[in-house]
């Protein structure tokens, strides 16, 4: 399987005129007259998709062409205000590249990126409002593209799904799209070819298009297989063809009526010119680059000393990664902060449904609180109420600590004499203890150091708990 | 004949352009003739010459990402010629 | 002197002093084209209420002493031009209805000027031509013979100055669309060097060719023209990065030791006997002027007609592919579905020549044809480009005839298209290399006027019209009017 996302770039006007890209305008309120293809209008090319178009190639590693051509290619299509939609056929901006994928079995798998172009996007179709006749909506009209196509390098749903993921958070990471599959902004078109076991060559490929989220990939992609599979089987052949996925059927049809007329008649814009980049411009860019996931995930792994797949969760966002980090510095403990983020933040986050740059909880401050925990001066379990209440206070958790005096108990004298209470309290349960054997007395054990916390308010440091508590009951007669 | 009828309907076809089918063989024999002409610069050898696509020694410009333009869809969809709830309409669209 | 006799450079120094007011002038060249264009056809809108008041702030601007040299003098565009709030109809039935709500740069530049917008002149449906009889308006007459075509596609403009309905005119040239209907009308048209006048908003039909100038009776009001029109545009990515120029400053410069670059053998052949005594006699004079001939050889240029219309063809295939009836233009009565909708609203909105000109476009640019054709096209506009570059490296301009003979009769080429193709063959080169092109009048064959084409290097209009300008300081060809002949 080869893979063609169209990635939406984060311009704030469009690739080629300066219509704004906002998601959900009124219909045609972000169409200007280049975007409708008005008689006599002319594109110029908007830098600041050239930009990410040099990022993303820097960004998997990939040859960067010095001079790159646009390129009409002509159909007709009422979302096609032009009759022809302006991309790049013969000089991309991208070349060869590629990307490397950490599957589940810590093995890397590298898949080859033959290439990223530039071109613009074309409108929407809208068939619900009327019965007989469609709507178009230009807004979306000559919004940015690239479009990085790979080698047939996937073997299964669940690679395609994991390079989505990865493609999705190196292009959030260099912050040339949002990357948003629901609005459209990676949309993923899916080549399927089967080859027979012992064959080198592959088959016939179909093409799906129309793929909107990582559960329909799966889907679709399964379906297409069993269907060719079927057709294989029976002695078909299989016909090159554009195949739609209809989510509600969970099925792949046939699009005939892109197929009429497939000789796309492609020839160098005249109104564009060559594009072309200099070294110059390409190391400003290099030097501006943020730190890529891949290079993050072997920084934390090795620096932070956390797990691959603690560290999978914690690079999986920028904002994620770098509230990590401020944890970290903050409280000086990286395995608990990872643990922490995995198991308190993220988890409540997800709850409430909201990212981590709205969580309530900043990360300064939990570092702080996190800090506490290393310094011992309060348990784990004391922490999470603490996470609760600044949580929705937002209240700084020292002086939350220090105001209900949630300190761990650290003077002996005072634990030694909650210690007597709860033996002088349970004298039945001592006496069960000294003859029990080593089992029961775990169990017991437990008992005591329960009823010792309850009694402190979960104050008293543990280790003091435990010491002073054995010493106790081996003093016992 | 350096264009057949079946190939001039093709491209009419391409061209979204409709031809009566009586003047198909006058439009094949008219076009062939154009084509005719234009083959005279096969002889021409143009092994290892670049194409000039444009005649302008000059790169392309870039612009500044800014928006610049402003809403103007009352002016736009008052001129097509149907239009409603703000949409262009065109018969149905069967993907 | 009357009104609709004097060359722009005469209505600005009038209005200056206030010989007249730009009302007066205004009004005179309205009246004329009211009385006068029934016979002519030269103007598909007349803009008679927006150019009266554009008159009136004008007169304001010259009161006030913030008038430029055009403040207040009227000048026709070729409906090539967007207009805001005017029609703007390209020739075409297509566009009939389409009124712009947006300028070319080039008008917006005319309106910064003061300049008034007089009309819209006809032409060659989408400049598709070269004798504007393919319009959807109807064929325009030459005013030197009404039998005549005024040439193409820009005859509009070329009849309206020929028969004093405007001062100057705009134009645009895609394969001599300016200086063909120059030379048949006894006018004076600059083709200038591709990137010099800005695309935006001059509807387009071939990107790479195509290049608006100024039309008028003299090289002087060309470079005043000139002056207005050219400017680098950020809205066009094909607009030169030049430092804008007063084309007027040369013009007095003596042209003495000007190297003259001429092929004979190129066009000798071709030409009939009165053209070429007047070519030169033309010659002569250069030569009296101080000029040096200098015998040069483009063979080449044989190609040009053939790359021309390959690639001309191929690149408006494309673009006028975005007129499909859905966001403005004609649209067919009750599409039975999509497919009908584009093609009935284009078979019906487009005429024979136009939907000519995209099959073949569409051929060249097809599977299994490109190679052949349109990147073999633009291969030999490679060879051609260079050609010209070497010998315009040994001369300051190249000079010849501008077209083939003089006007034709009307009707007398409508189905031959070879024919009318082959009076392109002057011409076409200049656009293949991008070049700056100009045609001045130089005498008349079968009283008919006849012009003479100088080709320069790129940007160097200043040199054509320095050129033109020296010629006709020397002779009175470019004063010649149909009208006086009519009178006389």
């Amino acid at each position: 399987m080869g893979l063609e996302v169209h990635l939406q770039l984060a311009t704030s006007s469009k690739i080629f005129s300066g219509s704004s890209t906002a998601f959900g305008g009124a219909p045609n309120s972000q169409a200007c007259y280049i975007d409708l293809a008005m008689p006599g209008t002319l594109p110029v090319f908007n830098e600041l998709a050239l930009r990410c178009a040099v990022m993303f190639g820097l960004g998997i590693d990939a040859e960067i062409n010095k001079i790159s051509v646009f390129d009409r290619k002509n159909y007709f299509y009422p979302d096609l205000p032009k009759g022809y939609q302006i991309s790049q056929l013969h000089h991309p901006i991208i070349g060869r590249g590629t990307f490397d994928l950490f599957l589940g079995d810590k093995t890397i798998y590298q898949i080859g990126i033959t290439r990223a172009h530039l071109e613009e996007d074309a409108g929407k179709s809208v068939h619900s409002h009327f019965d007989k006749e469609s709507g178009i909506d230009l807004n979306r009209a000559g919004i940015p593209l690239l479009e990085i196509v790979t080698d047939p390098d996937f073997r299964s749903s669940a690679q395609v799904i994991s390079y989505l993921k990865a493609l999705h958070i190196l292009v959030t990471y260099l912050g040339i799209s949002d990357g948003n599959m629901a609005e459209g902004s990676m949309r993923c078109d899916v080549n399927i070819s089967l080859r027979k076991q012992g064959v080198d060559s592959l088959g016939t490929r179909t093409e799906i298009k129309n793929i909107n989220s990582f559960r329909f990939i799966e889907r679709a992609i399964s379906f297409e297989i069993n269907r060719q599979i079927d057709i294989l089987e029976d002695g078909g052949e299989i016909i090159q063809e554009t195949r739609l996925y209809d989510s509600e059927l969970d099925e792949t049809r046939s699009m005939r009526s892109k197929e009429i007329a497939n000789d796309y008649r492609y020839f160098p814009e005249p109104d564009l010119l060559p594009i072309h980049i200099t070294d110059d411009y390409i190391s400003k860019i290099r030097n501006s680059m943020p730190e890529l996931p891949l290079a993050k995930r072997s920084r934390f792994i090795e620096t932070y000393d956390i797990t691959e797949y603690d560290a999978d969760v914690l690079i999986s966002s920028r904002e994620i990664a770098d509230y990590y980090e401020e944890v970290v510095t903050t409280c000086m403990n990286s395995k608990l902060a990872a643990n922490w983020i995995q198991t308190e933040l993220l988890a409540k986050l997800n709850k409430s449904e909201q990212s981590i740059s709205e969580s309530p909880v900043s990360a300064k401050k939990l570092g702080l609180l996190l800090s506490k925990i290393v310094d011992e001066t309060i348990s784990g379990k004391i922490a999470k109420q603490v996470f609760s209440e600044i949580w929705s206070t937002g209240e700084d958790p020292l002086l939350l600590i220090e105001k209900r005096n949630l300190k761990q108990m650290d003077d002996s004298s005072e634990i030694e004499s909650i210690v007597q209470t709860v033996i002088d309290q349970n004298a039945d349960q001592v006496k069960q203890y000294l003859s029990a054997n080593e089992q029961k007395r775990k169990k017991l054990l437990g008992y005591f150091v329960g009823q010792i916390m309850k009694s402190s308010n979960g104050k008293a440091n543990p280790k003091a708990v435990n010491q002073i508590l054995s010493d106790k009951l081996s003093e016992q007669p | 004949m350096p264009i057949t009828p079946k190939q001039i309907i093709q491209i009419s076809n391409l061209a979204r352009i409709k031809i009566e089918q009586d003047q198909v063989h006058l439009l094949t024999e008219k076009i062939g003739e154009i084509i005719s002409f234009v083959d005279k610069f096969k002889t021409i050898d143009t092994n290892e010459i670049e194409p000039l696509f444009n005649p302008l020694d000059a790169i392309q410009k870039l612009r500044f990402d800014e928006i610049t333009e402003i809403d103007e869809s009352e002016n736009f969809l008052g001129i097509a010629p149907s239009v409603r709830k703000n949409l262009f309409v065109v018969p149905k669209v069967i993907d | 002197m009357e009104i609709h006799s004097q060359s722009i450079a005469q209505l600005s120094a009038g209005l200056q002093r206030k010989d007249f007011s730009s009302e007066e002038v205004t009004r005179a060249f309205l009246e004329r084209i009211n009385s006068l264009d029934h016979l002519y056809n030269a103007f598909i809108t007349v803009n008679e209420e927006g150019a009266m008041s554009a008159a009136t702030k004008a007169d304001q601007r010259i009161a006030n002493g913030t008038n430029e040299i055009l403040t207040g003098i009227p000048i026709a565009h070729k409906d090539i031009f967007c207009t805001q709030g005017v029609k703007t109809s390209c020739g075409s039935r297509m566009l009939d209805n389409f009124i712009p709500p947006y300028n070319s740069t080039v008008i917006g530049n005319f309106n910064d000027s003061g300049a008034i917008i007089l009309g819209k002149t006809n032409m060659d449906e989408f400049a598709m031509g070269g004798s504007t009889e393919t319009s959807y308006y109807g064929p325009c007459y030459n005013p030197w013979n009404t039998n005549k075509v005024p040439g193409g596609s820009s005859g509009g403009s070329a009849a309206a100055i020929a028969a004093s309905l405007t001062p100057g005119a705009t134009g645009t040239d895609t394969g001599g669309s300016i200086r063909q209907p120059s030379s048949f009308c006894g006018i004076t048209g600059l083709k200038p060097t591709y990137g010099r006048v800005s695309r935006f908003g001059m509807i387009a039909f071939a990107s790479s060719l195509d290049q608006g100038g100024p039309m008028a009776k003299t090289a002087e009001d060309c470079s005043i023209l000139m002056n207005v029109m050219s400017g680098n545009d950020p809205k066009d990515s094909t607009s030169a990065a030049k430092e804008s120029e007063d084309f007027s400053a040369n013009l007095s410069q003596k042209i003495d030791g000007l190297k003259i670059g001429i092929s004979f053998q190129n066009h000798a052949k071709n030409l009939d006997l009165g053209y070429q005594n007047c070519l030169e006699q033309a010659l002569n004079q250069l030569e009296k002027l101080g000029a040096k001939l200098v015998e040069i050889s483009l063979p080449r240029n044989s190609f040009a007609v053939p790359t021309y219309y390959v690639i001309a063809p191929a690149e408006a295939s494309s673009n006028l592919s975005r007129f499909d009836g859905v966001r403005y233009g004609y649209r067919c009565d009750n599409p039975e579905n999509l497919h009908d909708l584009y093609t009935r609203s284009r078979s019906e909105g487009l005429g024979d020549e136009v939907k000519r000109r995209i099959l073949i476009g569409t051929y060249a640019l097809s599977a299994g044809y490109y190679d052949q054709y349109y990147g073999k096209a633009q291969k030999i506009r490679r060879l051609i480009r260079d050609e010209y570059l070497s010998c315009l490296k040994n001369v300051d301009v190249i000079v010849g005839p501008t077209t083939t003979g003089p006007a034709f009769d009307i009707g007398s080429k409508n189905n031959d298209s070879i024919s009318m193709y082959l009076e392109d063959t002057y011409t076409v080169g200049a656009n293949l290399a991008g070049l700056p092109a100009m045609s001045i009048p130089i005498g008349f064959v079968n009283e008919c006027p006849i012009g003479m084409q100088l080709i320069g290097r790129d940007f160097e209009e200043s040199k054509l019209l320095n050129v033109a300008h020296q010629f006709q300081h020397a002779t009175d060809w470019h004063l010649q009017s149909p009208i006086k002949k009519n009178n006389a």
